[in-house]
């Protein structure tokens, strides 16, 4: 049912029932506590009575109309921002123009009734006891007033939440200090002014009589206790409202995790705070968050294409950081119409503080590889600066190809990089370096040996991300299962198309990084594989 | 010796619950009882300065021994072994003193009647000893909800300072119910004092004095008003500490958004707090890996720099300005071979992390080609080629780097963007001898010979476009500039 209609179906036995209530207990008072006859009652009062609660009521009801129009359009149509925050704007104000409406509704009539007394029918002259009416109608409408006040708020505050405002849009904030205060002096004063009428108006007919006395007392302490009740009932449900509401906050994606905004006064006071330090976090974060993936946009444009075809080899990677960025390496560089260069690394640690020493390796190796030499003397070269650079803090372990397209050779020198694999027609062979990586020893001399590359055969080149995935048992993959996928792959297909079948059997982490994390929640490395294969036909070379 | 002003507290607590309950005493007995102040010093006075004197003493005393431990502890004069037991003392303590209260005022009460039947004689009927007795318990009930309620916000500082996680397997009890208690109270203590009125008058066959019982109402319901008053205030103001707890967590910096909200008695409110901290925490985990990443990326960037302050031969080099977590400044002081050395300074202007990570490629590459013994246009505009496809549309690269050579005195210069080189020479009266200004799209480059007494300055100027737009975020972050001195001799 739409929550609207809800909460309108509500309001209306409200006040139909406070109406029904109010007839019994004004008639009642006339008859018990002011010793009016019900012949007397039935003359004048009655009727006055039932027609200005019918008039109040339907003022009540007309005006809770009006100032609902908004609310009623917006859950007709789900209007937009603006309507959302009209549509609040009016459900928060409406327990403080109910309460008062009927407050001025009560004065009113008591004004007509008792001008009508004095003035027009002169039925009695003005004086004490129309004084003693006055006070004790207008304490008893302060009352009802305030119990309205508390009863439409909690009417209200379901669709407030629905419509799931993060602040008060700038409405003036309130206090409950006022209305329980307000509630509890009118409560007071209605039991204080009933006690002390009853007495006069008993010594005035000759004795009071106690039992007459303890059912007022009876009846003032339940109608109080009743009110006392609702008041405090409201206000648990509301900090109950924000307590579940806390805790309901991690259910929601972060940019909907706030606590709708229900009232004015310190509970939705404290609700603002939360949904604004939220907000902050959100903000502050968002921040860290979009700079990241800018810095991922800058190291995908420091990585070369995915696919490349160079003489007769032909190459394909794939490489995904665990984070936004990663401390993951792999290069392709042409340096002559002959020669072309291959690096594969990987930066000791994760995220941006590995990506900081990547961008590094990246421009130092493309300056090392240009200047020339030596596979060994280009790692040589680079170690040493590296080592200078990071003060033994970090480390890179590293692997550098030198490819002639002519020859269709390769030779390879491995910084502390794990050995990589040549898939030959049917047989796979590890080539094992025994190295250090880069960043430990500033002095060390590398060397590089030659891999033989035979038409057909596949030189595999990964990081240690590729070893250590997690399957969804939570054990890592290990080389046997590398070994195993390499061997799996069938004869004859293109680097790209290998690449693509080792994915899956590897069970590289998807490109969706956010989809990933939430997936497994474990934190992976970063997966890098890169595949060079020199091409079955040797006329390709010379092509 | 720290102060703790706690059982300092709880004593005027009770001396301002006794006076204002003395008062209404007094109050009443002239104009309910129609008794003249010196009827009431016969033996009223004389007895109530006594109870006064027994209870506020009994109350102080149960106070300090329940609370002794908490004061001790906030006084810094033990260190409490279970934090828990005494948490669970000062929850309890509240309740416990409204009970006693209500117990000691029985007593009290009892012992006031008894004493005056002794000594006064009394004639008083067992129908007016209950109404007293009666009247005087719905008083003390009153009294008891309002020391509850003061005992409650004086605690409450304390609790908050034991710093509680959480209010544990405490009972739960609720802040609302005073509120409640307060009402039935007072409403007895209206109504009864109305009967006893009426009661008497019957007794005495007298006429009702209409202006003593609406004054005796009146003095009632401004009792019932004062207290009532102090309980919901004290609400508003845990729910408005609450608030103004949070909001100071949201104008903190980073760190303190998950802060936590401190946590006072295991009520609705300390459930909230309690709901409000777990949801911290979460958000705080949430948020850590990412913040252990930029501390970890701002320690690598910090270890990529070199010492601020170092000396060739004759030339005191020195750098400054702050080099963020995770930026695109650097500055650079590299030894060379023969004496040789290479200043440089530079910035890469975009948003804080992309830009560190050209920093960081920047600096190495700068280092590699400086070292090869490139020149120092030359290396600037071989980097600025590697980098210009590189690097998104927003992002440029700007630096200056000067090559200095001791045992000849002259330096090489270049600088591109919005960094500046200049030399001042102090022969000269500190004139500027030669300058590349900054803001070039493309490399300057130049060389002069240095004489002692010189500075040069290579600095990213002030005059940089506006940071903000760039998303480069800390505008009040001091440039970067490096100095060369060549000493006077």
């Amino acid at each position: 049912m739409n929550p609207y209609r809800l909460m309108k179906r509500k309001l209306v036995r409200l006040y139909v029932g406070m109406m029904l209530g109010l007839l019994a207990a004004m008639n009642g008072y006339n008859a018990y506590v002011d010793g009016s006859t019900w012949a007397h009652i039935f003359r004048y009062d009655f009727y006055f009575v039932l027609a200005g609660n019918a008039a109040v009521f339907a003022m009540l009801g007309v005006l809770t109309n009006m100032r609902l129009r908004k609310v009623k359009a917006f859950f007709a149509e789900q209007g937009g921002p603006a309507a959302r925050t009209g549509a609040l704007r009016a459900l928060l104000r409406l327990p403080a123009v109910v309460g008062l409406a009927f407050l001025a509704g009560c004065m009113l009539l008591s004004f007509v009734y008792h001008f009508a007394e004095i003035v027009l029918l002169r039925i009695r002259p003005l004086g004490l006891v129309v004084i003693r009416h006055v006070m004790i109608e207008l304490a008893a409408g302060a009352t009802l007033a305030i119990l309205l006040h508390g009863v439409v708020r909690m009417i209200a505050s379901p669709c407030a939440s629905l419509l799931g405002k993060k602040d008060m849009e700038g409405m003036r904030p309130t206090s409950l200090f006022w209305p329980w205060l307000g509630a509890y002096a009118s409560l007071l004063a209605v039991t204080c002014l009933m006690l002390v009428w009853s007495v006069i108006n008993g010594s005035g007919m000759g004795g009071v009589r106690l039992e007459s006395m303890l059912a007022v007392c009876l009846f003032t302490f339940l109608f109080g206790l009743f009110v006392m009740r609702l008041l405090t009932s409201g206000l648990l449900r509301d900090i109950g409202a924000l307590t579940r509401g806390m805790q309901a906050l991690r259910e929601e994606p972060a940019n909907r995790r706030f606590i709708p905004v229900t009232g004015r006064d310190e509970t939705g006071q404290l609700a603002e705070a939360v949904n604004a330090l939220q907000d902050q976090i959100e903000r502050e974060y968002a921040d860290i968050r979009n700079e990241l993936r800018l810095a991922q946009e800058v190291q995908r444009r420091l990585l070369p294409a995915a696919q490349h075809e160079i003489g007769c080899f032909r190459i394909a990677c794939h490489a995904r950081p665990a984070r936004e960025v990663g401390g993951d390496l792999y290069d392709v560089l042409r340096l002559s119409d002959r020669m072309f260069a291959i690096a594969i690394g990987d930066v000791s640690g994760k995220g941006m503080s590995a990506a900081l020493v990547m961008s590094a390796v990246m421009t130092l190796f493309r300056s090392e590889a240009r200047r020339g030499g030596t596979a060994g003397e280009m790692m040589t070269r680079l170690n040493r600066q590296l080592s200078e650079t990071l003060r033994g803090s970090m480390m890179v372990t590293l692997g550098i190809g030198l490819f002639d397209c002519r020859a269709g050779t390769l030779s390879y020198a491995s910084g502390g990089h794990l050995a990589p694999y040549v898939i030959a027609r049917g047989s796979i062979r590890a080539h094992l370096f025994s190295s250090l990586p880069l960043g430990i020893d500033a002095e060390e001399r590398y060397s590089e040996e030659q891999i033989a590359l035979n038409p057909g055969e596949c030189l595999v080149l990964y990081t240690d991300g590729v070893i250590e995935r997690m399957n969804a048992s939570g054990t890592m993959l290990g080389f046997e299962r590398l070994e195993s996928a390499l061997a799996d792959v069938p004869p004859g297909y293109s680097p790209t198309e290998m690449l693509a079948c080792l994915r899956t059997a590897l069970q590289a982490p998807a490109v969706d990084h956010e989809a990933e994390l939430q997936q497994s929640g474990i934190h992976d490395d970063d997966w890098t594989l890169m595949l060079i294969q020199r091409a079955d036909e040797e006329g390709a070379a010379d092509a | 010796m720290r102060k703790s002003p706690l059982l300092r507290q709880t004593l005027a607590i009770y001396l301002l619950v006794i006076i204002l309950g003395t008062l209404l005493l007094i109050a009443k007995n002239v104009w309910v009882h129609d008794l003249r102040l010196a009827d009431l010093a016969e033996y009223f006075f004389g007895a109530m300065a006594v109870l006064n004197i027994v209870f506020v003493s009994l109350m102080q005393l149960i106070s300090y021994v329940r609370l002794r431990g908490v004061h001790r502890y906030f006084q810094g004069r033990t260190v409490f072994p279970q934090p828990d037991r005494l948490l669970r003392r000062l929850f309890r303590f509240p309740a416990e003193l409204f009970w006693s209260m209500i117990a000691l005022s029985a007593v009290l009460s009892v012992a006031y009647h008894g004493a005056y039947g002794l000594f006064m004689k009394s004639s008083d009927t067992w129908n007016d000893l209950l109404g007293s007795f009666l009247s005087e318990q719905a008083l003390a009930v009153t009294l008891a909800v309002m020391v509850y309620g003061l005992l409650r916000s004086a605690l409450r500082p304390y609790l908050q300072q034991l710093q509680q996680s959480g209010t544990g397997s405490a009972r739960r009890m609720s802040a609302i119910r005073p509120l409640m208690l307060c009402y039935m109270s007072c409403f007895v203590i209206i109504s009864l004092d109305v009967l006893r009125n009426l009661v008497d008058v019957a007794e005495q066959e007298d006429e009702i004095d209409i202006a003593s019982l609406a004054s005796i109402v009146i003095v009632d319901f401004l009792f019932s008003l004062a207290v009532f008053t102090l309980l919901i205030r004290g609400l508003r103001q845990e729910l408005r500490d609450m608030a103004d707890g949070i909001r100071s967590l949201s104008s903190g910096s980073r760190a303190q958004l998950h802060g936590a909200i401190r946590i006072g008695f295991p009520d609705e409110m300390g459930q909230l707090a309690e709901a409000f901290n777990a949801e911290q925490e979460r958000a705080a985990r949430r948020y850590d890996q990412l913040e252990e990443e930029l501390a970890l990326a701002a320690s690598v960037q910090q270890m990529l720099l070199p010492e601020r302050v170092c000396r060739f031969g004759s030339f005191h080099v020195h750098a400054e300005g702050t080099i963020a977590e995770a930026a695109g400044e650097w500055y650079d002081i590299v030894p060379l071979d023969r004496g040789r050395f290479a200043v440089a300074c530079g910035v890469v202007l975009g948003r804080d992390m992309p830009a560190a990570l050209v920093m960081s490629a920047a600096l190495v590459l700068l280092r590699s080609e400086i070292r090869q013994g490139r020149a120092a246009g030359d290396a600037l505009q071989l980097l600025l080629s590697e980098w210009l496809d590189l690097l998104p549309k927003d992002m440029r690269i700007h630096m200056g780097v000067a090559l200095l050579d001791p045992s000849q005195n002259t330096v090489q210069i270049a600088a591109v963007g919005f960094v500046g080189i200049e030399v001042r020479r102090l022969s000269e009266g500190g004139a500027a001898v030669r300058c590349l200004a900054a803001g070039q799209e493309a490399v300057q480059s130049g060389s002069l010979s240095l004489q002692r007494g010189d500075r040069m300055t290579i600095a990213v100027e002030a005059g940089a476009p506006d940071h903000a737009n760039l998303g480069y975020k800390r505008e009040e972050r001091a440039h970067t500039r490096v100095s060369v001195c060549y000493d006077t001799g």
